[in-house]
């Protein structure tokens, strides 16, 4: 589903903030992607969604060559790949159910499929009764709930959550969480940056890590 | 879908975008709207003053303005000059009264004008047209007029369709270098009026590029919303040209070469001048727009 070939990013000549970075990631797994900050995560998160392009080597995500797709092809791209951030990027001004609702709005569903897909994700991320609230009126638990429950109602093949637990405290961390495996259950490739070691040694997940932009460990079961 | 629901959403955008910045909305508008007036104006100017000259290229006359006092006798002389000329192909005398008709039509609206002048104050006049075109001939046919007594003033079309030919196609072309001026003023502004709109809506459009939105869904809100300014700067811009036609019909009502009069360009003519205008508007909109959408959006 992702696959990473001796892959290179630099912004400056001689500055690699990604350097020989190969590995896959195969449907429906859960992969930890870890590492301080600076090692090149995010980076690399940028690359799986063609936000950045990679300067030498092959990236390859959901049977596409992203050095070879045409940027009129990247919005289909990203509508197989979905994102959640630690700052959940919502829109302040949109309730609960419109913020997803959005999501399909803006790739063209029409209002009778919005109504059909919204609330049984609503459900699943366990907000059905906050369908009216607007972000400022909900924990940072239930935004980030928000946020994932917009990247799942596109039915993603593949999720990739940047540091998204990062502004939550553990409880609400494990119930996010919870949700991801849900989500890897059915089927969904998660990729996730995080440097919480709680996190990564709680769950005995592949682990994933990088360190000065090269990868330095890729192990099953890992720990921080 | 949803081609509906999705222009619907589109035009939603353009709706809420163009009043979400009133000011800078308004003074967008009101710069394409002062560059258009002037781009109209200069080719109603310019079409005018085709138009008077083309007419006087076939018949020139000119004009002897006699003195209000002027004796039978000293009339009896120019008609008599004329009469004999093999130059002049007719002629037609001008009374006092005729000359106060007008005058009282030209100032219809100063009564405080009229209401101090008689017909005695005016001078009756001969207008004439000559048999021949060349302009040499005419000049020392009119300078013999000059001569003769009681004649206040001789008044030749030829200087006056040199000297509007002339000035006008300064005037013109200056208005019309000052449009373009001001258009690009106009085009500046679209470009940061847009550039603005992107960034105060730039969660959305992160929003929009995450899941994965089309770029012509992304950007055609933008490019629309510059084309909208455009259109109605020039929308604006058609009464002020109709405004401009009006005015300088009432400032040449009353001339006395009927040359001015021809400056005055029908309807149809400011019509055709404003689709031009809005069309410019719209070119001018959806360039501004789609530079700051090229400067500010990126995949």
């Amino acid at each position: 589903m992702i696959k990473l070939e001796n892959v290179a990013k630099s912004y400056k000549r001689g500055d690699n903030v990604l350097e020989g970075v190969s590995f896959e990631v195969a449907r429906g797994e859960f992969a930890f992607l870890v590492g301080v900050s600076g090692s090149g995560k995010s980076t690399l998160l940028r690359l799986l969604t063609r936000q950045e392009r990679a300067t030498d080597g092959n990236v390859f995500v959901a049977g596409k060559h992203l050095n070879k797709l045409k940027s009129w092809r990247v919005p289909a791209l990203r509508r197989t790949v979905g994102c959640v951030f630690q700052d959940y990027k919502l829109l302040e001004d949109k309730d609960v159910y419109s913020n997803v609702a959005y999501a399909l709005q803006v790739v063209g569903r029409n209002k009778r499929e919005i109504e059909k897909e919204v609330p049984p994700v609503l459900e699943l991320v366990g907000l059905s009764a906050k369908v009216k609230d607007f972000p400022n009126e909900l924990s940072g638990g239930e935004q980030q709930r928000v946020a994932i429950a917009r990247v799942f109602v596109m039915r993603p093949l593949i999720l990739l959550a940047d540091e998204p637990t990062g502004n939550l405290d553990p409880g609400t961390s494990a119930d996010i969480m919870q949700l991801l495996e849900r989500i890897s259950q059915i089927g969904t490739t998660v990729l996730m940056a995080t440097h919480e070691r709680g996190i990564v040694d709680e769950m005995r997940r592949r682990v994933l890590e990088l360190d000065d932009g090269r990868l330095v460990r890729d192990e099953l079961g890992g720990s921080y | 879908m949803s081609a509906f629901s999705q222009t619907g959403h589109i035009f939603r955008e353009v709706r809420n975008n163009l009043l979400r910045n009133v000011t800078l909305f308004v003074g967008t508008i009101a710069t394409v709207w002062v560059s258009l007036t002037l781009f109209g104006s200069a080719l109603i100017i310019q079409e005018g003053v085709e138009q008077a000259t083309s007419r006087w290229k076939g018949g020139i006359e000119f004009i002897v303005f006699m003195d209000p006092g002027a004796t039978d006798q000293q009339h009896g002389l120019v008609r008599s000059q004329l009469d004999s000329s093999p130059d002049v192909a007719s002629y037609k005398f001008f009374t006092k009264e005729n000359a106060y008709e007008e005058f009282l039509e030209e100032f219809s609206d100063s009564p405080e004008l009229t209401s101090d002048v008689t017909a005695e104050d005016l001078p009756p006049s001969y207008r004439v047209r000559p048999s021949t075109s060349d302009s040499a001939i005419i000049e020392a046919l009119a300078d013999e007029f000059k001569q003769s007594p009681g004649v206040r003033k001789v008044s030749l079309a030829t200087d006056l369709i040199r000297t509007l030919q002339n000035n006008s196609e300064k005037i013109s072309r200056f208005i019309l270098i000052t449009s373009v001026v001001v258009l690009v003023a106009a085009l500046l502004l679209i470009f940061n009026t847009i550039g603005t709109a992107i960034f105060a809506r730039r969660r959305d459009i992160e929003v929009m590029q995450l899941v994965g939105a089309s770029n012509f869904f992304i950007r055609t809100p933008f490019v629309l919303e510059g084309t909208v300014q455009g259109l109605l700067g020039g929308a604006i811009a058609i009464p002020m040209l109709f405004l401009l036609n009006n005015l300088l019909e009432g400032f040449v009502e009353g001339d006395q070469l009927e040359l001015l009069s021809n400056l005055v360009v029908d309807s149809g003519v400011v019509w055709s001048t404003s689709i031009w205008v809005l069309a410019l508007g719209a070119v001018v909109g959806a360039l501004g727009s789609g530079f700051a959408v090229g400067r500010h959006l990126k995949n």
